[in-house]
């Protein structure tokens, strides 16, 4: 019961990129090419990560065979969680989130929606402890502090409270004033991107782990409608109100041959739409759990009496 | 029976035994007189008390009738209006009343028929297919259809004293509202239909609880039949959706009677609010609507194609996918009403994604039907009729889905032909097949195939000769919802063939009438499995539905368990008798439905009616503002509504544990989250939690719209203090509440009064919270009625309001128990649920103190 330490470890490990994010003048599509972020943060962590986790897999494999334990499946989807945080923190897509509203929900959504489930799906928390020596892992295994720490980090990885904390932090910080001072101030930007990865990260674990019994999968699918139903108001108010929500997006968009307003409904039905189809998707892979055969009664026969 | 009798020999029959040989739990012949304690205990009041039943055979088919019955009532305005438009500048009916017929048809359609309908039906159906001897609350379930009953009779007399609403059936303000409706008109549809969809919610918290936990036992969701499912996924959509529109109409009514404006744009309200409110409801509606009707259709075609449902997991995944879609899609119903121009090619892309499961079903029918032989009889007829019917309805829907079509057809006669293809193809023609399928299993003798098969062909030919040529009116400019038309206009030859369709239709449903009266019989016993269907609603059965409950292994249990009927009735299943000697059946757990206690169920009852009778006067008086009648019924309502709560929660029964058979002992008594009701508790907090977020959704959007009427600092909102005092309040009786609990445990051991005690000091500070939240607020001088932001503020400080007048009640009730010693350790249900909503109640107005309060401080 090591995972959950481990995956929150990598969790904090992998948002440091996000504490290095800088907000430049706005961009036009001439020179959206030449605004790669080349953070010191990103270049280091983001690759250390994928060095990690290749290293515990190769560990692993090389001990229990090609594609045992992790698949290769699952290898594939971890470096494309790992693309879609470079896409999302170290390309343009980084600067122009500045520029305009739109693309800074697309990074909200790749970092909320579409980086943490392909990154879970890897099982970073099966290929981690494969780094450490074999005596080191042996003993954390069997040492109980670790075990009491686990079955302690697992109760708060149940889907409704994280549910609820990802619902608190998205819905805090699109508020104006926060998302403002975001915009205005890199450390609390950080943050909020730190808040944003670190609680969808707990709440996609939180499904993954619900989809392993079926007596816990109706909390998934209850917490993945939750989050469909609540990031679809959220949608909807940004996309319908009338007036500006983000002062800072008064100019940028103009660049783009795009109205203020025009951008800020387009960021909102980014943050519904799509968004919602990612919630839809996860929630009908938990019900198919629901529907593999259970045999709870043998069937009875007549007495022969 | 004595328990000791079947014990010896018999095996568990459950998985974990496998050394043993798997037997039928329960040994035949039956000893002497079971059957007939079973039959005592489910026995009908006789004469006048008949109207006293709660069992679901009888309420079931009084439910069915009555929807028929709104069914006919709005078909008979329909055949007004086709008259009035079958030519050109006819003077049959004037304006005034031509836009009450059409408010009242699409308003009784809608949700005095198709819903209860579906609903109805499912009452009637479903404890027949999950093999349970009756609905988990079926004292709900009466009040639930005597609450419909009178107050959808009361409100269709409205259209006789010229009081019908005449707004629509979607009631769009600014025209609803009180400057351009002033009558009562508005007001009928208001409080007549918010307290109508209020039952509809009873009946889903029942459908929700019993398809969840009354199952029969190895019935796991994967056995589940494809109608039940579509039910639990109906019944989860309406606590979601209905909340919205209970919501929308407190907040319209609001407006009417007290110029609150949340939907006057001049006074920081904004009209766009109803419609987002109405559509978050009237969207899923739709598939409310079609899912059960798509569930019957899975059960229909299998029976008749004799073979199993083709891809059954892909059907019920793809129920479950429309139930979350339809949540996200609202907007694409207000193409036309100046939204952002971008988020109308999303929706109109998202709305195209709604086909794929609709598809999926389609194509798992007509794989079934390929792969069996199908049937020549009267419910295939209607299912094929359904199947061409409704595709054709999906085809113009997939046309009004792109957003420059739409913008041409809006409004006319296209869209009305269209949403006529899907509600009739969808919904009417499989309600029908349904008739014709399930009629043995209620009545002694079937309907006739010959009537049947008039009735069909008449239906089939008079909707395509009324709605195709709907179409064509429509393309050619005429709009919806105008009493007449110039005969310039060239309308009239259309016109005239779709009332001739409209006829041929009548003719069809007077045919099935006349089938009705000549053939169904009902309560006086079924007529087997005619069909040879696979499911357990063919079992044979009385009013107790089953002889014995059986143990289920297989999706179609009697095509796979050979012997099933004969073995369920010789009572060799689980519970044969009746042996706590009154009303019981299983309860099972959610997934693997292993069973888990027996569950002790109320009988007949006249509690109900009155409850229901004076439930529905109070709504109708408060409509005609008859202020004083009205609070007295609102008082008796809710006398009778504790007087039937009082003999529930009965705690164990007096002959102890119960063997089941097969060795299997269950308790009659449980608590906690085993418990039925306490499930029941957890659905009315999400309906409680989906109104309150629709209010809070309302506070923000128009907060949006209207930024510069929310106070810009803090010395515009009541002193901090008012809300940390109605904080303090809040947690303080939560507090209270746990220690009442801790304390209850031990009676009754040690003494109650401590329990009395802090649940009698709890309800006083809650109502302290809201008095303070009030206070704070009129200080500052906001009144409600000065604009959008203080309607808003002062809205969900009343709907707080009303949650805790509840919860005062229910603590009271609570106390009132205590005394009467009904209320100790073990028997608990009582206070368990008074728990749980209280620490909700407080949570909600901990969240909406801070919404109201932080909020604007946030933003200043």
């Amino acid at each position: 019961m090591t995972r959950p330490i481990v995956s929150a470890v990598l969790m904090i490990f992998l948002s440091l990129p996000a504490f290095a994010h800088e907000r430049a003048q706005p961009i036009d599509p001439s020179n959206v090419w030449h605004h790669w972020s080349a953070e010191p943060w990103i270049l280091v962590s983001l690759p250390l990560a994928f060095v990690l986790y290749g290293f515990g897999v190769k560990n692993l494999w090389s001990n229990a065979g090609l594609g045992r334990g992790i698949s290769t499946v699952r290898v594939a989807c971890y470096a494309g969680g790992g693309v879609v945080l470079l896409v999302a923190l170290a390309s343009p897509l980084d600067s122009l989130s500045g520029t305009l509203l739109t693309a800074h929900m697309v990074q909200h959504v790749l970092l909320i929606g579409v980086a943490p489930p392909l990154l879970l799906a890897g099982l970073p928390g099966v290929a981690l402890p494969w780094i450490l020596p074999k005596l080191t892992r042996r003993a954390l295994g069997r040492s109980s502090g670790a075990r009491t720490m686990g079955r302690r980090a697992a109760f708060l990885i149940r889907p409704l409270p994280t549910c609820a904390l990802h619902g608190a932090a998205l819905w805090l910080w699109h508020a104006p004033a926060s998302f403002e001072a975001a915009l205005r101030n890199e450390a609390i930007h950080a943050f909020e991107h730190i808040a944003f990865f670190v609680t969808a990260m707990l709440f996609w674990q939180s499904l993954a782990v619900s989809s392993r019994g079926t007596a816990t999968v109706p909390s998934g699918i209850a917490a993945g409608f939750l989050t469909l139903v609540q990031s679809g108001f959220l949608g909807a108010l940004i996309t319908f109100s009338p007036t500006l929500l983000y002062p800072w997006y008064q100019r940028g968009p103009e660049l783009w041959g795009l109205y203020p307003l025009a951008d800020q409904q387009l960021a909102g039905l980014i943050m519904w739409v799509p968004a919602s189809f990612i919630y839809l998707f996860a929630c009908l892979v938990l019900a198919a759990q629901l529907l593999v055969i259970l045999e709870s009664y043998r069937k009875p026969a007549r007495q022969s009496s | 029976m004595s328990d000791a009798t079947f014990q010896g020999g018999i095996a568990d029959t459950r998985v974990g035994q496998e050394s043993q040989p798997v037997r039928l739990p329960n040994p035949a012949p039956r000893p002497e007189g079971e059957l007939e304690e079973l039959k005592r205990a489910w026995e009908q009041p006789k004469g006048i008390h008949f109207i006293s039943a709660v069992n679901n055979n009888y309420v079931g088919v009084w439910y069915v009738g009555t929807a028929f019955l709104f069914f006919v009532l709005a078909g008979i305005l329909a055949l007004i209006m086709r008259t009035q438009l079958a030519q050109p500048e006819l003077r049959l009916v004037g304006h005034e009343l031509y836009n009450q017929l059409f408010t009242m048809h699409g308003t009784i359609m809608m949700f005095l028929f198709a819903v209860p309908m579906v609903e109805a039906l499912s009452v009637f159906l479903l404890p027949n297919m999950l093999a349970a001897r009756d609905l988990p609350f079926p004292r709900l379930s009466a009040y639930a259809f005597w609450a419909y009953f009178f107050g959808g009779l009361a409100f269709f007399t409205s259209l006789f004293f010229g009081l019908a609403p005449n707004g629509g059936w979607f009631m769009y303000p600014p025209l609803t509202s009180y400057i351009y409706s002033p009558g009562v008109n508005a007001d009928f549809w208001l409080l007549g239909i918010g307290f109508i969809e209020i039952s509809a919610i009873a009946g889903a918290i029942e459908i929700i609880v019993g398809v969840l936990k009354t199952r029969a036992p190895g019935q796991s969701l994967d056995k589940l039949p494809v109608y039940s499912w579509a039910m639990l996924v109906f019944a989860l959509m309406v606590i979601i959706a209905f909340p919205a529109i209970i919501a929308a109409t407190l907040l319209l009514e609001l407006e009417r009677a007290f110029h609150w404006p949340f939907f006057i744009a001049e006074k920081g309200g904004d009209p766009l609010l109803w419609q987002h409110l109405f559509w978050f409801f009237g969207h899923p509606e739709v598939y409310i609507i079609f899912l059960p009707a798509a569930g019957m259709v899975s059960m229909i075609v299998p029976a008749m194609a004799q073979t199993p449902l083709a891809g059954y997991r892909l059907v019920v995944l793809a129920v479950i996918g429309t139930g979350f879609l339809s949540f996200g899609l609202w907007v694409h119903h207000m193409f036309t009403t100046g939204l952002p121009q971008l988020s109308l090619s999303f929706f109109s892309a998202a709305s195209m994604a709604v086909s794929i499961p609709t598809g999926i079903q389609v194509f798992a029918w007509i794989a079934t039907i390929a792969s069996g032989k199908l049937q020549n009889k009267t419910p295939t007829y209607f299912i094929l009729g359904f199947l061409f019917i409704f595709v054709l309805g999906g085809l113009t829907g997939v046309m009004v889905a792109m957003v420059p079509f739409d913008w041409q057809a809006h409004d006319t006669y296209f869209i009305v032909a269209h949403f006529h293809y899907v509600l009739i193809g969808g919904m009417v023609f499989p309600m029908f097949a349904a008739f014709y399928y399930w009629a043995p299993t209620a009545s002694q003798r079937p309907l006739s195939e010959t009537l049947g098969k008039w009735a069909f062909w008449l239906i089939f030919v008079g909707v395509n000769v009324t709605f195709f040529t709907m179409h064509i009116t429509g393309l050619m400019g005429m709009p919806r919802r105008t009493y007449t038309y110039l005969a310039e206009m060239g309308w009239g030859t259309f016109n005239l063939i779709s009332t001739l369709g409209a006829y041929m239709i009548a003719a069809g449903v007077l045919v099935f009438l006349i089938d009705l009266a000549k053939n169904f019989r009902p309560y006086k016993g079924d007529l087997g499995n005619v069909w040879n269907a696979g499911t357990l609603e063919w079992l044979p059965s009385g009013n107790y539905q089953t002889r014995s409950i059986p143990i289920i292994t297989s999706r179609e249990p009697l095509w796979d368990q050979p012997n099933l009927a004969d073995d369920v009735e010789a009572g060799r299943y689980y519970l044969p008798g009746a042996p706590t000697r009154g009303r019981e059946t299983i309860v099972t757990s959610p997934i693997e439905a292993t069973a888990q206690y027996v569950l002790q169920i109320p009988g007949p009852s006249w509690r109900t009616v009155f409850a229901a009778f004076f439930t529905a006067s109070f709504f109708i008086g408060l409509t005609i503002k008859l202020y004083v009648p009205a609070f007295i019924c609102g008082v008796l309502a809710v006398v009778c509504v504790i007087w039937w709560l009082w003999d529930t929660d009965p705690g164990p029964a007096e002959s102890g544990d119960i063997n089941i058979g097969g060795g299997l002992r269950l308790p009659t008594y449980v608590t906690g989250s085993m418990n039925h009701s306490w499930w029941a508790m957890i659905i009315l907090m999400i309906v409680t939690g989906m109104v309150f977020s629709c209010i809070v959704f309302s506070y923000l959007f128009l907060w949006t719209v209207n930024p510069h009427i929310w106070p810009t600092s803090a010395a515009a909102l009541p002193p901090i203090w008012w809300p940390v005092g109605a904080a303090a309040l809040l947690v303080a009786s939560s507090l209270l509440i746990w220690f009442a609990g801790r304390r209850l445990s031990q009676v009754p051991e040690r003494s109650a009064w401590p329990t009395r005690i802090a649940l009698c000091l709890a309800v006083p500070l809650l109502i302290g919270s809201v008095v303070l939240e009030v206070f704070g607020q009129l200080e500052t001088g906001l009144h409600p009625s000065e604009s959008g932001y203080g309607a808003v503020v002062y809205s969900l400080a009343s709907y707080q309001g009303f949650v805790v007048a509840v919860l005062a009640l229910m603590g009271l009730y609570t106390v009132v128990r205590s005394l009467a010693g009904r209320l100790n350790r073990v028997r608990r249900s009582t206070f368990d649920n008074t728990q749980l909503f209280w620490h909700y109640g407080v949570a909600q107005g901990l969240v909406a103190l801070l919404i109201i309060h932080a909020f604007p401080r946030f933003l200043g």
